[in-house]
């Protein structure tokens, strides 16, 4: 069991480092600390803990390694449980103590071990209930894969969808109140029940369910359309029509289901803290920070998905131009729509925001809707990796910075025009890669898809 | 010290394509024996069975005489698995991987890592994502090897390996069996490889064992038969007898010699009758191809 | 039991060659010993050491060797190994008598069916010797 610790901490070390110092940096970074530490929470169970567990899995390499090896599930269990959870938590104290300890000697006001103690609670709390939810999810290729189980459902909420319900976590169960008891009972429940259901979650992972080797994703599942011959695809169409409508329609469908839920967890917020009334840049950041969250995850999932399979699009009669063209505009329109749809949905909930044709615009959306669209040449490029996934989340926390510079110093026109020349250029680049690169088409290790065929080895 | 390192009786599984069974395989201690059979016929699920990927719906499963689930982890001790489904460049480098599979073994042999990484040309610290698809597979065997396993499954090891590669794998893998105590159970496509290297053979199709035991034997028991008959003479495929091609009074057949048709098919009136051996992919060919219509 | 490994020059074995590969090996064992290289007495790898040197199957050799045993030319003891056996010379020779017998009987059927009366055989057995 410690063999499997070890080598996830030895593999994962470097971003539980960067973590640990963006923990460090927000809450010792020089502001002066609010007594009960709540202007300098950072969750850092969204980058630490079962992040790293579920990318694994999600690649599936380390489960079936660990298939064939003489450890039996409970071990493996205990190990993931302990790896997500258990060493997280105490990485959390360590960081807690330490700026307690520097609070103390160096700081201005006296911040009591009290507050240092809720502070870490919440964290580390935070760390078990993700995991609870983490196991419904089924394995990538196992027989139940796609099926939506309760659990998985709210893992995939919490961590893909709320990240902002994560930022304002700490204020929305401040400590001494009953909302914040009841946070800790069951969040130490469902900490507890994650201890004990590592077992069978392991032993999923490791195959005890019948599993299917790689297969080509397919790409019916979820498209509507009247026919439901797989060879026809939505209302027969084929072709390139075909691959833009799959991508168009899946960002569509998830991007509107994930605006929704923001939506929700915006509705949330502001009913416990009502930190979002009135100011109108709060609502703006947030807004921004929220629906570049989400299409980013959106384009990067859809897109990939597609690039997987390049070298077969690439040897399909269509020019580089055109599949270029599909690859770009069918998220950019997919954006388009989700957004337009974000505005008006924060126009109705928020009054603070004027609905009006041009809230498009001026919401700074298309600046941000340009600069995702960076996400496709390079992953037409390099693939998902983690590099690659690395650089689209400096860009996304760039990006939304940028694009509210952009929204209150550059006219809506001038935005405009840079936004579709950007677009432009990252066409053009992704047509340059389609034609001359060969990187382009090697095989290729991706997080957020199903293994591909042949590339096992 | 038991005489069969595997013994599967009765193994059923219905899953998707594949409908296995009952299947009932002895694999003899100190032999390399060789699994083959059409795709989707259920060999690599019936590896996989052993080693507790998927629940069988049926039948019993033990290796060196331990029930497969029961001492599941005992069994992965003392057996080595190489898959075309593993993958260790979330590693990094090779000597990442060597360091993290040998945290599972108490028998590992760090001397014999060392002298298969030399021959294998690997060194620790290669990029595994780098390393071409011929090395990557001897890195998995590598991987395998090393802990001296006394059993070793190999999930089709040669896709896509160049001959020397080849060559080195099978030169490996009698190495391993050379002192009689080894098996190794090989799962493959290549059936000339395995017709040189393999002394037993078992041959699935339909999820069944048509034929198993010592390579010689069942190569053996076949001819190919070609003989004339006389005008409307209608023969019927039967028991020991498969008619391959027929061309009016001309025909070609596959015959089972230990079972005396060849006298029979005097009887019936076959004339100039010739009969040659046939290699093991001949003979796969003749039993598993679908029979054409009249 | 120190391993001894003899360097016998089977030559290659390998399936493109006539016959099947243990076939090949029982003929060049025979070779080896009808020529006097392996004498009387001189131990034989094991059957694995073999098969491992000529990469081909253990049960290749074993029914290789099992051939050998049944001509008499090799014996094995258990425990110590195999061995050349004394009268190993006169049996091998015997069986390549025996196989030079059958070959011309094959060569004089082939050209009877070319056509040739049986003194153009003899003619054409007496260019062969010649010819050597």
């Amino acid at each position: 069991m410690t063999t499997i610790l070890w080598d996830h901490v030895r593999r994962w070390w470097w971003l539980w480092l960067l973590s640990c110092a963006g923990c460090g940096y927000i809450v010792g970074g020089g502001r002066p600390l609010t007594p009960d530490l709540s202007n300098a929470w950072f969750p850092l169970a969204l980058y630490l803990g079962v992040v790293q567990l579920s990318m694994d899995l999600q690649r599936g390499d380390v489960p079936r390694v660990l298939r064939a090896m003489p450890v039996t599930a409970r071990q493996v269990g205990r190990a993931w449980w302990w790896a997500s959870v258990g060493l997280p938590a105490v990485v959390m104290a360590v960081i807690t103590g330490c700026v307690f300890a520097w609070a103390s000697a160096f700081g201005s006001r006296p911040i009591s071990l009290v507050a240092c103690f809720n502070y870490w609670l919440t964290n580390a709390l935070l760390f078990g209930p993700l995991f609870y939810f983490l196991t419904g999810l089924p394995p990538t290729g196992s027989a139940k894969s796609g099926r939506f189980t309760g659990r998985g459902c709210l893992f995939s909420l919490l961590f893909v969808g709320s990240t902002f319900t994560m930022l304002y976590f700490y204020r929305l169960f401040p400590p001494p109140t009953t909302r914040w008891k009841v946070f800790v009972a069951v969040a130490s429940l469902l900490t507890v029940a994650g201890w004990f259901r590592a077992e069978a979650f392991a032993r999923e992972h490791l195959g005890a369910d019948d599993w299917r080797r790689a297969s080509f994703a397919n790409a019916v599942r979820f498209l509507p359309g009247k026919s439901t011959d797989p060879l026809r695809g939505a209302e027969g169409k084929g072709g390139l029509r075909f691959l833009f409508r799959t991508i168009f329609d899946r960002m569509v469908l998830m991007g509107l289901f994930m605006v929704m839920l923001m939506g929700g967890a915006m509705i949330v917020v502001q009913f416990f803290t009502s930190a979002l009334t009135g100011n109108r840049l709060a609502v703006d950041t947030t807004t921004i920070c929220v629906t570049a969250q989400v299409l980013f995850w959106l384009i990067c999932w859809q897109t990939t998905k597609a690039a997987l399979h390049l070298r077969f699009l690439r040897t399909l009669p269509v020019s580089t131009a055109k599949l270029a063209g599909v690859l770009i505009l069918a998220p950019v329109t997919a954006m388009l729509v989700v957004f337009g749809f974000a505005s008006l949905m924060f126009a109705l909930f928020f009054p603070a925001l004027r609905v009006s044709p041009l809230t498009l615009l001026q919401g700074g959306y298309l600046p941000e809707i340009a600069l995702a669209t960076f996400v496709v040449p390079l992953v037409v490029r390099r693939g998902m990796d983690l590099l690659s996934f690395a650089i689209v989340m400096v860009v996304l926390v760039g990006g939304s910075i940028s694009s509210l510079l952009i929204k209150e110093h550059l006219s809506i026109l001038v935005s405009c025009a840079v936004s579709m020349f950007f677009v432009f250029g990252c066409f053009l680049l992704t047509k340059l890669f389609l034609e001359r690169s060969s990187e382009t088409y090697r095989p290729r290790k991706n997080q957020f898809a199903d293994m591909q065929w042949g590339t096992g080895r | 010290m038991n005489d069969q390192v595997i013994e599967i009786r009765g193994l059923l599984k219905n899953y998707h394509a594949v409908h296995l069974g009952p299947l009932d395989l002895t694999v003899p201690r100190g032999a390399i024996y060789g699994l083959i059979g059409p795709n989707c016929a259920g060999k690599t699920t019936t590896i996989d069975l052993i080693y507790g990927m998927g629940s069988k719906d049926g039948g019993e499963i033990r290796v060196f005489g331990l029930d497969h689930q029961s001492h599941a982890v005992e069994i992965k001790r003392r057996a080595g698995y190489v898959s075309p489904d593993l993958n260790f460049e979330v590693w990094g480098r090779v000597g990442r991987a060597i360091r993290f599979v040998r945290g599972f073994y108490p028998d590992w042999d760090d001397a014999y890592c060392a002298q298969l990484m030399k021959t294998f040309q690997l060194d620790a610290r290669a990029r595994i994502a780098w390393l071409s698809f011929g090395a990557k597979t001897k890195l998995s065997l590598l991987l395998a090897l090393s802990h001296r396993p006394e059993l070793l499954m190999l999930d089709e090891p040669t896709i896509g390996l160049d001959a020397i590669s080849r060559q080195q794998v099978f030169a490996e893998l009698l190495k391993t069996v050379e002192d009689g105590e080894r098996t190794v159970l090989i799962s493959s496509h290549g059936l000339s490889d395995i017709e040189r290297f393999a002394d037993h053979v078992g041959m699935i199709k339909g999820g069944r064992l048509q034929l198993g035991g010592r390579m010689d034997e069942v190569v053996d028991r076949f001819r190919l038969a070609e003989f004339f008959t006389g005008n409307g003479t209608e023969l019927e495929s039967r028991d020991g007898f498969i008619i391959l091609k027929r061309d009016e009074n001309r025909w070609q057949a596959l015959l089972d010699h230990n079972s005396g048709i060849q006298d029979w098919l005097q009887t019936q009136g076959a004339q100039q009758l010739s009969l040659t051996r046939l290699t093991l992919e001949d003979l796969f060919v003749a039993l598993f191809k679908e029979e054409e219509p009249a | 039991m120190p391993r001894e490994r003899t360097s016998l020059l089977l030559g290659p074995i390998s399936p493109a060659a006539p016959g099947t590969l243990y076939q090949q090996i029982v003929d060049g064992l025979r070779r080896e010993v009808s020529e006097g290289r392996l004498k009387p007495g001189t131990t034989l790898p094991s059957f694995r050491t073999l098969a491992e040197d000529l990469l081909v199957s253990v049960i290749t050799v074993k029914r290789a060797y099992e051939e050998l045993e049944r001509e008499g030319i090799i014996y094995r003891r258990q425990g110590l190994g195999t061995f050349v056996a004394d009268h190993g010379l006169a049996r091998s020779r015997e069986a390549k008598l025996t196989t030079a017998r059958e070959l011309f009987r094959q060569a004089a059927r082939e050209a009877a069916e070319a056509g040739l009366k049986p003194t153009d055989i003899r003619e054409l057995a007496h260019q062969a010797i010649q010819g050597d």
